[in-house]
């Protein structure tokens, strides 16, 4: 089967001070798919996604070997622009964390912090992202008032909006819905089902039956590794590793 | 394993004790009612009854019970196609055990000792074949065994060579005698109910390879 | 469970008491300044004695419009000088310095704000006051001089509460500003200067209630001449100082005089603080739905 992979990483060694957290990690991510990545806690899946978009580099004991290739470029050469690399893979927290400001402020300042001055422009953006994240209808009459007064999954909503205004090419999930109650996991769920055919989407999730429902491939991380990568469908219902089908099956972890 | 997972493995274990149990009620309908065509005992045609609507009973509980973990517990992987299986395998052999009350029903309606010799020496070879292929199909399912599931499929060709030397001699002992036709043709239709029986088996043998799946491997 | 009960009474209300105890001692001094300067108050009338130009204990003619320029005007400017000062200072020290440095320069900054004032208007006596002098003539004592050392005293209040201010913003926002691709000082000046506004603005607030008040080292400094200053080039007095310099000899009608002084103090602190805690509490809110 040929895939086109926009992430690819070679040998990737991650240490914060002496803790080795990932290891020799080779793995490729597909284009315009949701691929999910399990496991259980402290193994490495955020860890991962958040080397993506280079935000370790904000921890200063954090260290890297080995390569991370966006389109086949490395993302951690001295060429690479970090603004433009944020822009291209978005991401949105586990906590919902919206500015302290509007609603409208909120969705523009990715376009404002980038350059765009023209207000007309921003407009059309932000109505097309709140759109796009299903949350226009619920907030129209209320854009200029402030984003801590809306609920915790229109929060959340609200930073997938924020994200996509960008227009990025991949979006990184760490955990959305864990702090959700079921009714806002299936609009942010629904969510990511519409935005998958135009992005590229990873989802750390600790929920299997999230992976099972939103992903076409799902990645098993475990002490740092992949154990093993496959589509969804495969892993979930006949696993080709033991560790997998230990884990999903509630054997461990 | 936390308590809640415990709970969920002893459930497991008891939708496979479940299908032993149908499994063995199963085999213990169908040797009785071979058997009533060499010795006819009226309580072993009415504990083949019985034994049918006990084995409907456990399937038909198999059945929910599956439903039941499917809906709470959200299995995956093994567990997911162990819980598949037992609704199929719950299903074939509540079919079986219809089939062992089809045989024993024949022998009720018919005079048993007037059975022509080799007609009844085709017949109990066949069955004793069948016999063998429903023991072992239920045990390869049981222990999840391959081998032991991958020969049913040429056992089901043996039967159904017997089945087609079975419908030989019948016909050629109707022809010799014309008065125990209405009684040979009952006597053909157990041969049918027979190879039936061994394509229910080698379903389950289909069943148990799957369920296995690739770690077995 | 009684005995959890009864100890809890307790610590109530010695809590109560201790607390209303604190609130008598403030209760009183100010009643105490009230009482001892509201008869010069009524001698002199209000507005006389508040606007007046001339402070004449000799002539029993008590006008303190000078001073509270001298006050307000040197106030001004040491905020003016030290604001941006301390929180770039503070800036740089959460967000931009290195472990090693933050190692040095936290506790220098904290002994800054243990110096004593005479101290710094010593330093500054011997130190600014001849630089003043030579570069810009006259006495060299003016009210550059004391807004001066008054910025370099209140930078430390200032400093330490804006680095609390900045350091509680929860890392949430600042990581989704450079998850949005934002560079750093962008996010400072967008996301974190406006969210620590509140905090900021406190600090602020403590600095310039520590710049009025202060007495010893604007003394040694500002000239204390009661003359509305024609430019910061020329002393001037403050408040303060005019308490201070006269209280040891103060008899009558004067003593009572330097008291309603201590009136006029405190009511225009008051007055600052009422305007600065509308200004935070305003901000508090606009920063909600504000303008980036």
């Amino acid at each position: 089967m040929n895939i086109e992979n926009v992430i690819e990483t070679k040998n990737l060694n991650t240490y914060f001070g002496d803790h080795h957290i990932l290891k020799d990690l080779n793995t490729q991510i597909p284009r315009n798919a949701v691929t999910a990545l399990i496991g259980p806690s402290g193994c490495g899946k955020s860890t991962f996604l958040r080397t993506l978009n280079r935000m370790n580099d904000l921890i200063p004991i954090f260290r890297k070997e080995g390569d991370i290739l966006l389109d086949g470029k490395d993302i951690y050469s001295k060429k690479t622009d970090i603004v433009e690399l944020r822009k291209r893979v978005g991401m949105v927290f586990q906590k919902a964390n919206p500015f302290p400001k509007s609603i409208y402020d909120n969705v523009a300042y990715g376009l404002r912090i980038h350059g765009e001055t023209d207000e007309n422009k921003i407009d059309k953006i932000v109505e097309k992202s709140l759109k796009a994240a299903a949350l226009w209808d619920e907030i129209e009459d209320k854009i200029h008032e402030s984003a801590l007064g809306l609920s915790g999954g229109q929060q959340q909503r609200l930073c997938i909006a924020r994200t996509i205004a960008v227009s990025p090419e991949i979006i990184l999930m760490d955990e959305p819905c864990s702090a959700l109650d079921p009714i806002s996991t299936t609009k942010i769920e629904d969510l990511i089902h519409k935005l998958k055919d135009k992005y590229t989407i990873i989802i750390v999730t600790h929920n299997m039956q999230q992976a099972t429902r939103v992903s076409k491939y799902t990645s098993f991380f475990l002490n740092g590794e992949i154990i093993e990568n496959n589509k969804t469908s495969k892993l979930f219902v006949d696993p080709e590793n033991k560790k997998t089908e230990d884990y999903i099956t509630g054997r461990f972890g | 394993m936390p308590e809640y997972r415990r709970r969920f493995r002893r459930k497991m274990d008891n939708l496979h004790d479940e299908i032993e149990q149908a499994g063995n009620l199963t085999k213990e309908s169908y040797e009785l009612s071979i058997s009533l065509f060499n010795d006819y005992k009226k309580e072993n045609y009415e504990k083949v009854i019985e034994n049918t609507t006990q084995i409907t009973k456990t399937c038909d509980q198999v059945e929910k019970d599956c439903i039941k973990l499917l809906a709470t517990q959200q299995p995956v992987a093994s567990d997911l196609r162990f819980i598949e299986a037992c609704i199929k395998v719950s299903s074939h052999l509540k079919r079986m055990g219809k089939l062992s009350r089809n045989i024993a029903e024949i022998t009720d309606e018919i005079k048993v000792t007037a059975i022509p010799s080799q007609p009844l020496e085709i017949m109990n070879k066949m069955a004793k074949e069948v016999n063998s292929m429903l023991k072992r199909s239920i045990r390869s399912f049981l222990e999840l065994n391959i081998d032991e599931a991958s020969e049913l499929e040429e056992d089901d060709d043996c039967v159904d060579e017997l089945f087609d030397e079975f419908i030989i001699v019948v016909t050629e002992s109707m022809k010799k005698n014309k008065d125990n036709i209405e009684l040979l043709v009952h006597f053909l239709l157990i041969g049918r109910y027979l190879e039936r029986l061994a394509d229910r088996s080698e379903n389950i043998g289909g069943r148990t390879i799957l369920t296995a799946g690739h770690l077995k491997n | 469970m009684d005995k959890n009960k009864i100890q809890e009474k307790i610590m109530e209300k010695t809590l109560l008491i201790i607390a209303l105890l604190s609130i008598l001692a403030i209760v009183l001094i100010i009643g105490f300044i009230f009482l001892e300067g509201f008869p010069a108050i009524q001698e002199i009338g209000f507005f006389q004695f508040m606007l007046g130009m001339d402070w004449s204990p000799k002539k029993d003619i008590f006008g303190v419009f000078p001073m509270i320029i001298g006050t307000l005007l040197t106030t001004i400017i040491a905020l003016i000088i030290a604001i941006p000062l301390s929180i770039g200072c503070a800036i740089f020290l959460t967000e931009y310095a290195p472990e090693n440095m933050k190692k040095i320069l936290k506790p220098t900054i904290q002994s800054l704000a243990g110096i004593p004032s005479v101290i710094y208007g010593f330093v500054g006596l011997v130190l600014l006051v001849p630089f003043l002098r030579s570069t810009f003539g006259g006495t060299g004592f003016n009210v550059l001089g004391a807004s001066i050392i008054l910025a370099i005293m209140i930078l430390p209040t200032i400093i330490s509460i804006s680095e609390d201010a900045l350091l509680a913003i929860p890392k949430s926002f600042t990581e989704a500003s450079y998850g949005l691709g934002a560079t750093k000082w962008q996010t400072i000046y967008k996301i974190l200067l406006p969210a620590a506004l509140p905090g900021l603005i406190t600090a602020i607030i403590l600095g310039m209630g520590r710049a009025i008040g202060e007495t010893m080292a604007v003394i040694m400094i500002a000239g204390n001449v009661v003359e509305i200053p024609g430019s910061i080039f020329e002393p001037v007095r403050t408040l303060t100082a005019n308490i201070a310099i006269e209280m040891g000899y103060a008899i009558n009608l004067h003593y009572n005089a330097l008291f309603a002084t201590g009136i006029i103090l405190l009511i225009i602190i008051m007055i600052l603080l009422v305007i600065a805690n509308y200004i935070e509490h305003k901000k508090k809110l606009s920063v909600g739905g504000g303008e980036l």
